[in-house]
This record gives structure tokens, C-alpha cells and sequence, in this order.
């Protein structure tokens, strides 16, 4: 996920949130931590990248 | 009394598995990391479903979603147009093997072991148990109770660790890692307490 936006002005919106912020919430981390595979698209709320966004989340508008 | 190859020949051995696991499929060699991608088979299939996708998404289709993911996220405000059109660069990213893979691993373990065992005639079912084993446990319902809770504790435990012999001792430690090192200089300098505190018991 990192690699394939580090030029990305986006990627930085999210690194603010949860890597810089609190990132103990970061579903990322969180598997990480657990030893758990990390998909490629998963994004920091639990989302997978490319999947409607329709459902729950932790919208934040 | 069994004859085990000298000293020298099980570390190449070892040595060789290790190297040849980073060489042949670029990951670190994990026995207990294996055991849980196997019987995470359905997990493992969603991700690579999951990934699949998205990988056969162009790059005008990555910046759109991810546009909307953020958006999603953060509201409208925090999508800004760059001032510079920006590149999105596609780097290769960690490779992750199907459960198939670990699956063939942990199968020709048990087929290295036959063989080996075929080829030395010491090939067989045992049924008793070491002599001091049975001598701190005469009762087999303890015996067996001891065993399946110490099994229990194995695959609770190398899965808090983050590995077991293989991954912390073999693979942590050839890689110089520190969580390597604590983690087998712990189960190993436990192992050897206990060893020395049951023969302290024994005899």
C-alpha cells in the first residue's frame, strides 16, 4: 500500500490520521501486531482499496 | 539408543533450508507461521480474491479509488488536487505465498522425516513414550492430558512470539534480528532450566 503511493499527495492525508495521529486504530498496525498477512489493499480504516464503499466505516465527514 | 548424522551435517542441513526458503520464494523460513496461513485457508483465499482486483486495476483506476477511499474517510475537503500532476509509481511489494505453498512445506516435512526414517530402517509406529516422560507421568490419561496441553501452549505461544524454532532461531537469528534473539535465547534457556530441573527431580 505504502510503496505504491509514496508520490501520492493522498497518502499523506492518511499518514497525518493514523500513522502520525493515533496509530493504534490503524486495522494495518493492528494485524501487523497480531502477526497476521496484510493485504496488499488494505487501507489504515479496514477497507480494501478498490471495493465499494458502501457499509460500515469509520467515516469521519 | 538412535544414530544421528554428526553435528556439522545437520547445521549445512539447516543452514541450506533457510537460504534456499529466502532464495526460492523471498520469505524467512517459519514452521508455525505455515501451520497458521494452512488453516487460515479461507482467510488466505479472500485476501488473494481481495488482491486479485485490485491488482488488475490501471493506474487512472488506483488514483479514482483512492480518491473516493479518502474522501470517504476524510470528506470531501482533504481530496485537493495536487498543484503538479503527480506519477503513480507501482513498486513490488512484499510477496506473499498462497496457503498451498505452506501446505506442500508442511507435507514434505513429514515426507523428508519418513524417508529419512526409511532410509536408516528405524521406520515405525511407536506407541511408548521416552522412559523419563514416563517415569515423571505413569498414568496415561496424564500423559496424554500433559502432551495436549503442552501442545496447547506451543501453538498459543509461537503465535504470541511471532514464530517458533525455525522462524525466532533459524530465520530471526541469521537475520541478526533482536526479537530473534530474546525469543530463542528464552525458549532455549527455559528448555534447559526445566531439562536440568527434571533430571534434578529424576534421579
Amino acid at each position: 500500500m505504502f510503496p505504491l503511493f509514496k508520490m501520492e499527495s493522498l497518502l499523506k492525508v492518511w499518514k497525518v490520521n493514523y500513522c502520525e495521529a493515533d496509530y493504534n486504530k490503524c486495522v494495518r498496525y493492528q494485524k501487523n501486531t497480531c502477526g497476521e498477512d496484510i493485504p496488499k489493499n488494505l487501507l489504515p480504516n479496514g477497507r480494501m482499496l478498490g471495493e465499494p464503499l458502501s457499509g460500515g466505516g469509520n467515516n469521519k465527514k | 539408543m538412535f544414530e544421528y548424522v554428526p553435528w556439522w551435517a545437520g547445521s549445512l542441513g539447516l543452514a541450506g533450508v533457510g537460504v534456499g526458503t529466502v532464495w526460492g520464494l523471498g520469505r524467512t523460513l517459519g514452521v508455525s507461521g505455515s501451520v497458521a496461513r494452512v488453516l487460515d485457508w479461507r482467510g488466505d483465499l479472500a485476501r488473494q480474491k481481495a488482491e486479485a482486483a485490485f491488482e488488475a486495476m490501471n493506474s487512472a483506476q488506483l488514483r479514482a479509488a483512492m480518491l473516493a477511499a479518502t474522501a470517504a474517510e476524510f470528506g470531501i475537503d482533504a481530496v485537493k488536487p495536487p498543484e503538479e500532476p503527480e506519477p503513480i509509481a507501482h513498486f513490488e511489494v512484499a510477496k506473499t505465498d498462497p496457503w498451498t505453498v505452506h501446505a506442500a512445506f508442511l507435507a514434505m516435512l513429514v515426507v523428508g522425516g519418513l524417508v529419512g526414517a526409511l532410509i536408516k530402517g528405524q521406520a515405525g509406529i511407536r506407541t511408548t513414550y521416552a522412559a523419563s516422560f514416563s517415569a515423571l507421568f505413569p498414568s496415561p490419561v496424564v500423559q496424554f492430558m500433559v502432551l495436549a496441553v503442552g501442545g496447547f501452549c506451543v501453538g498459543v505461544g509461537t503465535r504470541m512470539a511471532g514464530g517458533c524454532t525455525s522462524g525466532l532461531g533459524l530465520s530471526g537469528c541469521s537475520r541478526l534480528s533482536k526479537a530473534g534473539f530474546i525469543g530463542t535465547a528464552c525458549f532455549l534457556g527455559l528448555a534447559m532450566a526445566f531439562t536440568l530441573l527434571l533430571r534434578s527431580v529424576l534421579l
